[in-house]
């Protein structure tokens, strides 16, 4: 492998693993992703979080703490934190999945977390959402319960376009119950049908009638042609060949 | 030939108590008798005895631990074949409800019944009345091939706050186009268990 390639898979590995700490560590803070940009003196790393403060910590404690970290675990040069929401959590599907989980975990009955999730997601503009929660729901039976609303793509491009993918784990003291949320963020999907009502398409209307109707004059030069083929033909010939075309007419 | 499902949970919940009902009822449309053992406590000795069941505190394996008997383990490397079934004296069943991926808690059935003859109904993890109902359709004659099974069936749920698509890791047999989940079962599922349920039978509410 070359010097060059290794340099990319480090770069990802790196924030693979520091996206895995935070939202472990975070997942309270309703942790959303990290940025990381390699800077001329130093490295900004850059959280997005539902709730910053939690991140930030009192006076700062916690983000020091989190550049020591940072700095000697992952071997970072000189990381500077900063910590922003997300511009819109409600579409966030990392955000959403640990508030369900976090909901869950503080007793709230699932279906109606799930409910409320969905509705929040889809009031947001979201194309379409899915959430899908498994475990040990209320019973010693484990089940899975899936929750949808709008489209959801599950495959195709549209999935890299659109589509955004998280999953969190409640852990309740009969077992883990796990919760996946599927969003399609507000975008152009590309097999949007939709049937326009009549008054939408009056104008479209009007200007295929007066095309057609522009048209008519051409018609006797085809019928024309027709009679001229046809009267080069022999006469049993022709009534055959006319009998059907009647009978289409 | 008489039907032993072995209690293996700690608790009862509304849900087993449906299983263990549809697998009574079952058994009892085809002639044969449960036995619902190791209760381990009289309150639920009594709630499966309003069942129609036979209740016992204790194991099964003190009455039943035979050579005669069939212990029915999805690891057993044996199928159940019709004449072994119908030749049984008990066909002894786990009352588990099962977790995804399953943990192998018959392997436990199969170490008390040491004396009984170990058999698979295939790979796929059962629910107790779907065991005992496809366990009864090869005494009554049946090979397992011939038995249709739904696996990890899908139902939709319509309940007041939307619909919602359920997901039962399990494996039932199909009767009528459709797995055969007890009807207890599925109004259980259409209300929605509010409550931690094993927690409230173990507080003894």
């Amino acid at each position: 492998m070359g010097r060059v390639e290794r340099f990319f898979l480090n770069q990802g590995f790196l924030r693979a693993k520091i996206d895995e700490y935070l939202a472990a560590n975070f997942y309270m803070a309703g942790y959303s992703r990290v940025e990381i940009i390699p800077m001329a003196l130093g490295t900004r790393i850059h959280i997005y979080a539902e709730r910053p403060a939690l991140i930030i910590g009192q006076r700062g404690a916690t983000i020091r703490r989190l550049q020591q970290i940072f700095e000697k675990v992952f071997g970072i040069e000189n990381p500077q934190i900063t910590v922003s929401q997300p511009e819109n959590p409600e579409l966030d599907a990392r955000v959403q999945a640990f508030r369900i989980a976090r909901s869950i975990e503080m007793g709230y009955h699932f279906r109606r977390v799930a409910f409320t999730a969905l509705r929040r997601i889809m009031n947001a503009g979201a194309l379409g959402a899915e959430i899908k929660i498994s475990g040990k729901l209320r019973t010693e039976r484990a089940r899975f319960e899936k929750f949808r609303a709008g489209k959801v793509y599950k495959a195709g491009e549209k999935v890299d376009e659109l589509v955004d993918r998280a999953v969190a784990i409640a852990k309740l003291p009969k077992g883990i119950i796990g919760v996946e949320v599927i969003i399609a963020r507000p975008g152009k999907p590309g097999d949007y049908i939709r049937i326009k009502n009549p008054e939408e398409v009056a104008d479209e209307l009007q200007r295929l009638r007066e095309e057609l109707e522009a048209r008519a004059p051409e018609r006797p030069e085809i019928e024309e042609l027709i009679e001229e083929a046809a009267g080069e033909e022999a006469p049993g010939a022709e009534e055959a060949t006319q009998a059907p075309a009647g009978g289409e007419a | 030939m008489r039907v032993v499902i072995e209690h293996m949970e700690d608790g009862m919940s509304r849900w087993m108590l449906e299983e263990y009902r549809e697998a009574v009822r079952v058994a009892e449309s085809e002639g044969f008798g449960v036995t619902i053992a190791n209760l381990r406590r009289p309150e639920l000795a009594a709630l499966v005895e309003r069942l129609g069941a036979e209740a016992m505190l204790w194991s099964g394996s003190t009455l039943y631990n035979r050579t005669e008997a069939i212990v029915l383990d999805p690891w057993a490397p044996r199928r159940l074949e019709p004449w072994e079934a119908s030749r049984a004296c008990c066909i002894i069943v786990g009352g588990i409800m099962g977790d995804h991926p399953p943990r192998g808690r018959t392997r436990l059935l199969s170490m008390i019944y040491t004396n009984a003859a170990k058999r698979n109904l295939g790979r796929a993890q059962l629910s107790i009345d779907g065991a005992v109902k496809v366990a009864l359709m090869v005494a009554g004659g049946a090979s397992l091939d011939e038995i249709e099974l739904a696996v990890s069936p899908r139902l939709t749920i319509k309940t007041p706050l939307g619909s919602l698509e359920l997901e039962l890791p399990y494996a039932y047999p199909v009767r009528d186009g459709g797995p055969w989940i007890a009807p207890g079962v599925k109004r259980l599922l259409e209300a929605g268990i509010m409550w931690d349920e094993e927690g409230l039978l173990q507080e003894g509410l």
